[in-house]
This record gives C-alpha cells, structure tokens and sequence, in this order.
C-alpha cells in the first residue's frame, strides 16, 4: 500500500512540475524583451531585478551564450556583471548618481527563453530625507540592438517601456523613514518578512503537519492545540534569542550557510512529520533549535539598519511582534486543512515530500552555490500564506467530499497512522 | 475507494497550487526584497514609449494633412462596412464597434506576432464569423484597401495557413486564416471620421477616412515564408516590395554606402507595435544624394506600402510624400544581402516613415512596418 502511496505521489509531482517546466511554445518571431523591476528594497536601497535574453546579449555583443545558457552564464558571471554595472545608471535630480551594484548574476528562463538573471542594487544617499525623483537610464542590448524593448515595472505599478531612442524614465522614489525607526514600522517589517520568506512558510507547514500527525494517535483536540502552540512559542523563544544576537552582531555567519541551515531544518522536520516518532519534549527541543536557525535568517533585515545598542531595543522587540503576527496568521489559516489532511497518510506523505523536495533543493542551491532545480516550483507553492492555505483547503475540500459521498470509509481513514507506522 | 480519493486530493493540493501560481514570479528565495521579485510574464504588454532625450514627439512633427477628396472611396467602404456590420448580432456589433477618440485601443490592438504570442486584438475574429459574416468583413476591407493591397492581404493569410500546416512555430489554432481581427473605431460614415483596423501574423491594416480623415498606417506586413506554393502558382505576398528595396540598396555605391550606413543592430523593426512615439533622430543618405534611377526606385519602395490602401486615400499622401522628398534620408545596416539575417532598412521623411526587417527567429523572413509621423491611426499617434 505504501509503494502505491509513493507511487502516486511521485506521479502528481511529475505532473505538477510538467506544468511548471512547459515550455511556451517555439517562439515565431518575438526576440525577446529584457523584463526589469524596480522596487525599494528596505529604507536604504533600491532594488532592480532584470531577466535579459541570452540570445540578445549575443547578439548584441557577439558572445554565445545562447547555445549553452546556464555553465555559460556561470562562466561569464565577471563579464556580465561588468556589462551591466556600467550600462545601468541612476542618477538624481541634483545631478548625483548614485553607486548601482551588481548583487547576482544567473541564468534562468522567462516562457521558454534562456535568460541571464541580474540582480542589482542601488544604495540611496545618506542625505535622502524627502520623497524626490530620479532618473534611470538602461543601456544594456540596447546600446547596440536599436530595435530591443526593456519593460520596467516599477513597484507602484507603473510600466515603461525604454529602447534605444528613450533609454532612461522617472522613478518616484519614496521617502525614507526618519533616523530612529519607530517600533511600530518594524511590526510592519516583521510581517512582511516572514510573508515574503517562503522557507519559513514551508517550515511552518510541515511542523503544523508533525503535529497533527503526532497527536492524531491521542485524537484530542486540546492535546493538539497544545502541542502546536508549544512549539511555536519554543520556535518564537529559538529565534527571538538568535536574532538579537545577530543583529547586535554578536554572532555572524555567512547568508548562505544561514540559508543552507535553514532548508535544512526542513528536510528533518519533513522527514519527522512522515513518522512523529519523537517524545513531545524532544520536538519542543527541537522547534527551540530549529527557531535558533531561523533567528539568524530574520537578522537580515534588521542588519541592513544597522543599529547599535539601546536603539536596537524597540525595532527588535517590533520586528519580533510583527513575525509573530504573521506567523500565528499563517498557522491559523493552515492549521484547519493540515488537521484534516494530516488523517490521510497519502496527502501527508505528498505534502511532506514535497516540503523536502524543495528544502532539498533549496540546500544544494545555498550550500553548493547551484542554480535550484526546482525553483519554479517553490514560487507556486509558497508565493503567500493565503495561496498556500488554498491549495490545502482544496485538497481538504476532496477528502471531506471523499468521506460524505463514501461514509462506510469513515472509520477505515479515522487511524489510518496506525497502518503506516 | 478511500485511497483513490486520496490520491486525488494529493494530486489536488499540488496542481491547484500550481494553478494558482502560475505566472506569479520566480524568484520566491528566502529574503526577497519588497516588490523586487521576478518580472511580470509579458505576453502582450502594450505601453507608452518614455518620451527620451533623442525622441521626436509625433504630434510636435511639423507635418502636413493632404485634402481629401476621396469621396467615391469613401462612400463605398461606408457602404461595405454597413453591410458587414448589417449581418453581425448585437452581441457581436457591440464587440466589433469601437470608439474612434480610443487611441490607446487602437495602438495596443495590433501586433506582429500570431494570436499564439500576441493576446492583444480587438473587435471580432475571422474564424469566429459564419460564412456570410467573413465574406462581409472580407468586403470591407477589400473597400479601403488597393488591388495589390488586398491581393497582399489574401496571400499574408494564406502564408499563415501554410505556416498552420507546417506546425513547427506554433501550435494546432494558433496560426491561420482564422486568427485575423477586424474591429471598427467609430460608425462608418462619411462625415464623422472612423478607422479600419484589420489585422494577425504579420499584418496590421489602419484606414482612417470621414470627414476629410485620411490616413493608411499604421501599417505592418510580413511575410512568412517569404515565397510558397499555391494551386499551382509560386506566391510572394511581398515579392514586389523586396525586389524594389533590394534594387535600391544594391545600387549604392560605396560612397553612398557610407552616408546610408545606420549605426546600431535591428533584430526588428523600431517603430512596430507598441512604439508610437520617440522616432530615432533622422540618419542616413538624403534622398537628393541619390541619382534619377535611384530616386524612382526610392519613390517606388514608399509606393510599395502607402499604394497599398485605396488609390483615393493613397494618392494625396503619396503626393505629400514626394513633396517632402528632399527632407526624406534613405538608411540601412551595412548589408544588401537579400537573404542575410538582420538586414535593415529604412525610409525616413518628415512624415512617411518605412522599415524593413529581414527576421531571423523561425527562419528568414520579412518584417516591415509604414506609419506616418503626424496622421497614424487617422488621429496621429501624439
């Protein structure tokens, strides 16, 4: 029965990642538009992020990228960062251009077009203490290819399209917030984070589902209740702790190894969610550690403000709050359809797996420096709480449906842990 | 019975997921940055060009409006619009009627690219009329349109079919006769202005007329493949155009090579759909720099795309045209190659604007574009 379940499992996967690989069909005729955004990114910088056709740039610069996207993008990493860092200029009204730095360089596919990936970032002026405007010009492709379109979104909405003729457009830039940030902006900041942090969301699901799964044996409600609202507290305890040491830069440890540890709690919390085996205590302990992770992962944000000592207190104990809320959110919108899944070992085999097929792919990403073979994926899935929660209330939906049309089953899928462990 | 159930709603939780995310960005990582997430999937995004420091705003085009006294033209396509309108539902006459002041409709309703690539067009589809209705709709833009106009028009279509039947570019009903457009900006009328906008795979027809409106761009052809077979006989829907194009560019020489000579790389046209502003500062050769043959060759490439509308309307913008001749500049890439990749070509005025794209992508073929700086659209494109 198991290998059936696996089997099936694995199917819905191939079908799902069919569906996210398909490829548009060829291209008649459209060369491809270099697609960018433009969005602030935290109080101090802006963020622009681009996706250039591989053959454009070869074309362009008479290089080949296109006939081997992604080692040659890799291999040419220096000189596409160059290329780009002088052909990308903002400058304000005041004549001053601001540093733009090039952040990541990699190769990706936008509707089955190769793509170099860029990832920029503009560092505002200290003196910036006024909604003003400035002006960005994009000179990459389209210095040599006249006819080459560059779509830029902006994150108020707005799109311009830049070529040859009209290389530069406006950009409103919003005022940033005074010197001493006020807690209540950084409640804003810690919902927003933990929204926007994928890995958290896939962490918070699975350890909902380890729950579920474990308490399913008692079968009470309350026991339940209690068990997931101890681990979030034990979690909120872990990273409340890492995260005030990291941000008071206590503790410091590379991005990409925080990551790569963060995914990696996942694939173990997955795996623990298959078959709980584990004493209550021990998976507190556990949320406690895996939380002590996860801190080191929030500090980012914080350390982009870089405060100092009294006057980390309140951002702090605000960004705290802010995680907290969204966390709770998200679990509350989760916990119903996890509980109801959690009773068929199918949905939580699949769900579980597919937690550590993406957690996988997320360490091999951050550890080894890779591109992630399953990253579109990931954007589907766990793009926001509330798309998450809707797909398990679709699920959850099936089997309530399965049960009211198939009563005799009732009993048969009330222990169906029972049979799997 | 219960596994299967499961099983469902395993694959459920996957593939809704994937539904619901699907187009959203890529670029879900662990920090992302507000708002700086992967770009949108852009598969018909039509936008106004930012106005740049080189950029030539149409409407400040110091241009002129030719006197229309295109009345037996005019009266007849009034006449064919009626009776295609005459045999549509009210659903569908309510599709295919348009405003005629809705500039942005009209500029963002047309395209190059197939109905696969491009989900942009307006008004009704050939291959949703019934017979009567697409023979009607045929009619009227037969009525706006030149002999040779229309036959082009009727061979673009049929190359769509032969592109259909290959099935290598795009797939099943994304190609053919059927996925042409006709939509009506403004009742047709004699007095009140209103456009004709006709278009699919490589082509786009705009005849504006009424009221002493007179305008036939913007006007894009293609033609892909290049020279097919049907019944019988070999058809190029653009034979005329590239003979007379490359005639001229071939008899440069070198010295007029080098004033003709464009800098810049063109894997298409400029000015082509969703580019109506922000014409490149003129280059080139001038027009008066080329020798008398040369010179007819010249007026015979504008004639090419502006005689493809109805000889009444064509006519006063092809004097008009020739009036500006010693203001116009002739441009190209560097190569006269007839089968070379990229190759470019330009006819720059003070208002007639003509490119020629040899495009490479799904194998070579052409791409061209004439749109005229001040009357685009009947409106002008400011």
């Amino acid at each position: 029965m198991m290998r059936r379940l696996l089997r099936a499992a694995a199917l819905a996967a191939v079908l799902l990642a069919l569906q996210a690989f398909a490829p548009a069909p060829a291209h008649a005729h459209d060369p491809g538009t270099t697609l960018v955004t433009v969005g602030s990114a935290g109080a101090t910088e802006l963020a622009i992020n681009a996706q250039i056709p591989l053959s454009r740039i070869d074309l362009a610069y008479h290089t080949r990228l296109d006939s081997d996207p992604g080692p040659a993008v890799r291999a040419s990493a220096n000189w596409l960062t160059t290329l780009v860092r002088d052909r990308v200029r903002l400058t304000a009204d005041d004549g001053v251009t601001w540093p733009v730095t090039v952040d990541e360089v990699a190769p990706d596919q936008i509707r089955g077009v190769d793509t170099a990936r860029v990832r920029l970032t503009a560092a505002l002026p200290p003196a910036a203490d006024r909604a003003r405007s400035a002006r960005l010009r994009w000179d990459v492709v389209t210095d040599v290819v006249h006819s080459h379109k560059v779509l830029v979104t902006t994150d108020a909405g707005a799109m311009v399209l830049l070529n040859h003729q009209a290389p530069v457009m406006r950009l409103e830039i919003a005022a940033p917030p005074p010197a001493s940030v006020p807690a209540a902006s950084m409640l804003h900041a810690g919902f927003e984070h933990f929204r926007q942090g994928a890995d958290h969301l896939l962490f918070l699901c699975v350890i909902a589902l380890a729950a579920a799964r474990r308490s399913l044996r008692r079968a009470r409600l309350r026991a339940r209740v209690t068990l997931m609202a101890g681990i979030t507290a034990m979690f909120t305890a872990g990273h409340s702790v890492s995260l005030a040491l990291a941000s008071l830069g206590w503790v410091s440890l590379p991005t990409r190894v925080v990551d790569a540890g963060i995914a990696l709690t996942i694939v173990v919390a997955a795996a623990h969610a298959v078959r709980p085996a584990l004493s209550a205590r021990t998976e507190l302990a556990l949320a406690a550690a895996f939380g002590l992770v996860h801190g080191l992962g929030f500090a980012g944000t914080l350390q982009r403000l870089a405060l100092t000592g009294t006057d980390l207190v309140l951002p702090l104990l605000g960004f705290n709050l802010g995680l907290e809320a969204a966390q709770l959110l998200a679990l509350a919108l989760i916990a119903v359809p996890v509980a109801v899944l959690a009773r068929s070992p199918a949905v939580s085999v699949t769900l579980a797996a597919s937690a550590a097929a993406v957690a996988t792919g997320w360490v091999v990403e951050r550890a080894f420096d890779l591109t992630n073979p399953v990253q579109p994926l990931t954007g589907m899935l766990l793009g926001t709480p509330e798309r998450l929660a809707g797909a398990l209330f679709a699920a959850t939906a099936v089997l309530l449906i399965a049960r009211a049309t198939r009563p005799e089953d009732g009993p048969a899928a009330a222990q169906p842990a029972r049979r799997d462990g | 019975m219960q596994k299967r159930w499961s099983l469902l709603a395993c694959a459920l939780v996957l593939l809704s997921a994937a539904a619901c995310g699907g187009g959203e960005d890529k670029d879900t990582g662990t920090r992302r940055p507000a708002a700086a997430g992967g770009p949108p999937g852009a598969r018909s995004v039509c936008v106004p060009s930012a106005p740049g420091p080189t950029a030539t705003a149409a409407g400040a085009t110091a241009g002129a409006v030719p006197a229309v006294t295109a009345t037996q033209t005019v009266a007849a396509a009034v006449a064919k619009a009626q009776a295609f309108l005459g045999t549509l539902t009210a659903t569908q006459k309510t599709a295919v009627l348009l405003d005629y002041a809705a500039l942005d409709a009209k500029r963002c309703g047309w395209s190059g690219l197939p109905d696969g690539e491009f989900d942009g067009r307006g008004g009704l589809k050939v291959g949703d009329l019934g017979v009567a209705q697409k023979a009607a709709a045929l009619a009227a833009v037969q009525s706006v349109l030149s002999a040779d106009g229309y036959t082009q028009v009727l061979h673009q279509m049929a190359a769509d079919d032969v592109l259909a039947e290959d099935g290598r570019l795009l797939e099943e009903g994304e190609l053919g006769q059927g996925d042409y457009h006709i939509a009506l900006f403004g009742q047709p009328s004699a007095t009140q202005p209103w456009t004709l906008q006709f278009g699919g795979h490589h082509l786009a027809v705009h005849v504006s007329m009424g009221g002493g409106t007179v305008s036939v761009s913007p006007h894009f052809s293609g033609a892909q493949p290049v020279s097919f077979t049907a019944g019988g006989k070999t058809i190029e829907p653009m034979g005329q155009e590239a003979k007379d194009v490359f005639a001229l560019f071939k008899s440069l020489t070198t010295e007029q090579q080098a004033g003709a000579r464009l800098t810049g790389t063109y894997d298409d046209v400029v000015m082509g759909p969703g580019v109506d502003t922000g014409y490149p500062a003129q280059a080139g050769l001038p027009y008066r720099r080329l020798d008398a043959k040369q010179q007819a060759l010249a007026r015979s490439v504008i004639k090419g795309w502006v005689a493809d509308g109805a000889p009444e309307l064509a006519q006063p913008l092809l004097d008009l045209y020739a009036s500006q001749l010693d203001q116009t500049t002739i441009g190209y890439t560097g190569t006269v190659d007839p089968k070379s990749e990229n190759a470019y070509f330009r006819i720059d005025g003070p208002q007639v604007w003509i490119e020629w794209l040899n495009a490479g992508t799904g194998g070579l073929h052409y791409h061209t574009v004439y749109r005229d700086k001040r009357l685009d659209y009947g409106t002008g494109a400011g």
